[in-house]
């Protein structure tokens, strides 16, 4: 039986052809390619939808688009930047590099890892198609807060459906993650001696499995209080809206550091080959992984400070959210220790990584100002807030999957980018991201209040300034797709195996690109 | 046993271990429902009024004259449902451990017999679990018929466990439709009762 196993899989590269190919396929970089290709795609998506509200905001009054629509597209960039942008494209990159990472054939379940991808186009189909209802899209938030979620039309109920899919392909993609790290790693390959692009995966993995059937639940009550009669959220019924809050953030909190700590793992993977030296402190920085992944789910509460908390649970949030900063200290310290006397050279990837480090830093300061439970009475809900976001997850999340790019295409497709116009994208976009981000926060501590499609006066200028950046930082992604392309087409400079000179680990082994089966008998690991 | 057979039991292994902690974080996410609303309970920040009668005023345990506490009534009006609500007193002042009566006039202006359902509130919420009410017409729905205007009373003290900051507690009120089937008024059940 298993020999007649082994025997099947010694036609390599046999495989349909065409649309079936990609449809059918079961093998872990044909769907690491289509997670990488569907999160671009959403990527646009969504940044249409916050240009679209850029365009609304660029000056005081309505304009663009009615207030209904402006709620609308609010709700739907951010759902589709988190759960169709970040998430599969940390998936894309987990498919392509954990297996050639740990020396192993392909994902533990590869056909389950077919159904997670091609749930995803289906969700987001129906998540669009809810702006096309009667009623519009959802226009709650992406946070879905009831009441106002539990009214709303056909369109709730879409996004409502949609977010379960999203939720099944994750926690289905996370089992294969764990899977896989804990079942097919090389022999020699112990758990300490993983990149820690794969353990953060693993850990994140696991924030996954425990959070998203929670948010699987919220909405699943929303939905039943919506149509079949409950009343958790209704107070008529003896529900509570608050109760609503405390859930979703149950979820919430640890999805952020879902979006995040993969972010984390490819700063440790880039910042040591540029500097030509081993990642510093590597015991500390997975430790460090795993207590930021614990206190994620002590911390929700300070969502919310502001629904009427007993003081002691506020103090306990505010001190339990302020502890965060000491592991993830911990992570910047030892990236900087890194680089420490290292031989470092600027190629594009390392300017990314650079970029995460530093504009991280100053995401997770205005979280920790955020933290303090009087400070936050006056930023709660404000653009001082939407700044904040926007710089662990658009400077950490996003610009390390950009810089992720530039490190593994030559990889991938054999190719070397054009780095003349790598480094362009890269200065153009962290110039024109903090145009747009920065003058957010003093927005948002003079009180402009966020998700209102209108404001006072006294906020013009800046909201122009953050327009005008937000346009740029969207034109320029242009080009992004443009180098990519150019790298596929196979027209620039050939790739080496090795690719960087202080690159190390098992994926750059292998030819670049890689045959389409790698490590069918496995490398031995020192 | 081989090595493969090894994988693949420990990978049968981790799926069911996955996947029954998937189950379980669904079911978790329900399980905060009731916990919620135990620690809301125990600690009176939800909002809701305690229903208790210890504490009550008696030999033992005076009247406390030495404090006075300011009590409002206010009530809203709810679209869901045609009746109107209003406190016959605005306002009064208690002591701690004394018990007061106030009545709420409530009208039915439409033209039909409904059942509703009063929610109670207590701001500021610190004060909520201070705030007991021995007699109310929240603990039941109630039945008015087309027009029909009725006093409602509410039975409560104010326990001196009350923190000396707050000074002014507002009960507030709101009524809600409730299904005729879902009615616990007496009427209704004798109905039930006999039809059944």
């Amino acid at each position: 039986m298993s020999a007649a196993h082994t025997e099947a899989h010694d036609h390599h590269d046999h495989r349909p052809s065409g649309i079936m190919r990609w449809l059918t396929t079961t093998n872990h970089k044909d769907i690491g390619t289509m997670y990488l290709i569907f999160s671009l795609t959403m990527f646009f998506v969504g940044g249409i939808m916050a240009l679209a509200i850029r365009a609304e905001l660029f000056q005081p009054g309505l304009q663009v688009v009615n207030p209904e629509l402006f709620n609308s597209l609010t709700t739907l960039h951010a759902l589709i930047m988190i759960f169709g942008a970040i998430m599969p494209g940390f998936v894309g990159f987990a498919n392509w590099l954990i297996p050639m990472m740990i020396g192993a054939p392909d994902m533990a379940l590869p056909r389950m890892n077919n159904w997670s991808f091609w749930i995803l186009p289906f969700a987001f189909a129906m998540l669009l198609g809810s702006l096309f209802t009667v009623g519009g899209g959802p226009a709650s938030g992406w946070t879905l807060y009831a009441p106002l979620s539990v009214q709303g039309g056909a369109g709730v109920d879409m996004t409502i459906l949609s977010i379960h899919m999203m939720g099944i392909s994750s926690v289905l993609g996370a089992i294969n993650i764990i899977v896989t790290i804990m079942n097919m790693r090389a022999p020699g390959m112990n758990l300490m001696k993983m990149p820690l692009f794969v353990w953060t995966w693993l850990i994140t993995a696991f924030l996954l499995i425990a959070a998203m059937p929670v948010l699987a639940g919220a909405v699943t009550m929303l939905l039943t209080d919506r149509h079949f009669g409950t009343a958790f959220f209704d107070p008529a019924g003896g529900g509570d809206p608050v109760l609503f809050q405390h859930i979703f953030w149950f979820f919430g909190h640890p999805e952020v550091y879902i979006l995040i700590l993969p972010a984390f793992g490819i700063v440790s993977q880039i910042v040591p080959t540029f500097s030509r030296k081993p990642l510093f402190g590597y015991d500390s920085m997975v430790f460090a992984t795993a207590g930021i992944a614990f206190l994620s789910f002590i911390v929700w509460a300070h969502h919310m400070f502001t629904v009427g908390m007993p003081l002691a649970g506020e103090l306990f949030f505010m001190y339990a959210t302020m502890l965060i900063a000491v592991p993830t200290g911990v992570k910047v310290f030892n990236w900087v220790a890194t680089m420490w006397r290292g031989s470092i050279t600027l190629e594009t990837p390392m300017l990314f990584a650079l970029a995460v480090v530093f504009l991280f830093t100053i995401g997770g300061l205005s979280g920790l100002m955020l933290a303090i439970v009087p400070a936050d009475f006056q930023y709660h809900d404000t653009y001082f807030v939407v700044a904040h976001f926007h710089y662990v997850l658009f400077a950490g999340s996003i610009m390390s999957m950009m810089g992720a790019t530039y490190y593994w295409l030559p990889k991938w497709t054999g190719r070397m980018y054009n780095e003349g116009l790598g480094k362009t994208h890269f200065w153009l976009t962290t110039i024109f991201f903090n145009v747009t981000f920065f003058p957010q926060h003093f927005l948002g501590l003079a009180g402009m209040p966020r998700r209102i499609p209108d404001y006072s006066v006294q906020f013009t200028e800046f909201n122009i300034i953050s327009s005008i950046g937000a346009f740029g930082l969207g034109l320029v992604q242009l080009l992004f797709v443009y180098i990519i392309i150019q790298a596929v087409r196979g027209k620039n400079e050939k790739a080496t195996a090795q690719v960087w000179e202080g690159a190390d680990g098992l994926e750059w082994t292998v030819d670049s690109p890689p045959p389409y089966h790698t490590f069918e008998s496995p490398p031995t690991v020192k | 046993m081989t090595s493969s057979q090894a994988t693949r039991r420990s990978k049968t292994r981790w799926i069911v271990i996955l996947s029954g902690t998937v189950v379980l974080m669904f079911g978790f996410g329900y399980a905060l429902v009731p916990l919620y609303d135990l620690f809301c309970e125990i600690t009176g920040v939800g909002g809701k009024p305690t229903v208790a009668v210890s504490q009550v005023a008696s030999d033992e345990n005076p009247i406390d004259y030495s404090k006075e506490v300011t009590i409002e009534f206010t009530a809203t009006g709810n679209n869901s449902i045609p009746w109107t609500i209003k406190p016959l007193v605005k306002k009064t002042k208690v002591h701690p451990g004394e018990v007061h009566k106030v009545n709420y006039l409530v009208t039915n202006t439409s033209s039909q017999q409904m059942v509703g359902q009063a929610i109670p509130s207590v701001t500021p919420m610190q004060g909520a679990r201070h705030m007991v009410k021995l007699e109310c017409f929240c603990f039941n729905a109630q039945t008015l018929e087309p027009g029909e205007a009725r006093e409602m009373p509410v039975r409560f003290y104010v326990n001196k466990e009350l923190p000396d900051e707050i000074n002014t507690l507002t009960l507030s009120y709101s009524f809600f439709p409730m299904n005729e089937s879902a009615s616990t008024s007496d009427d209704q059940s004798e109905e039930q009762q006999s039809s059944s």
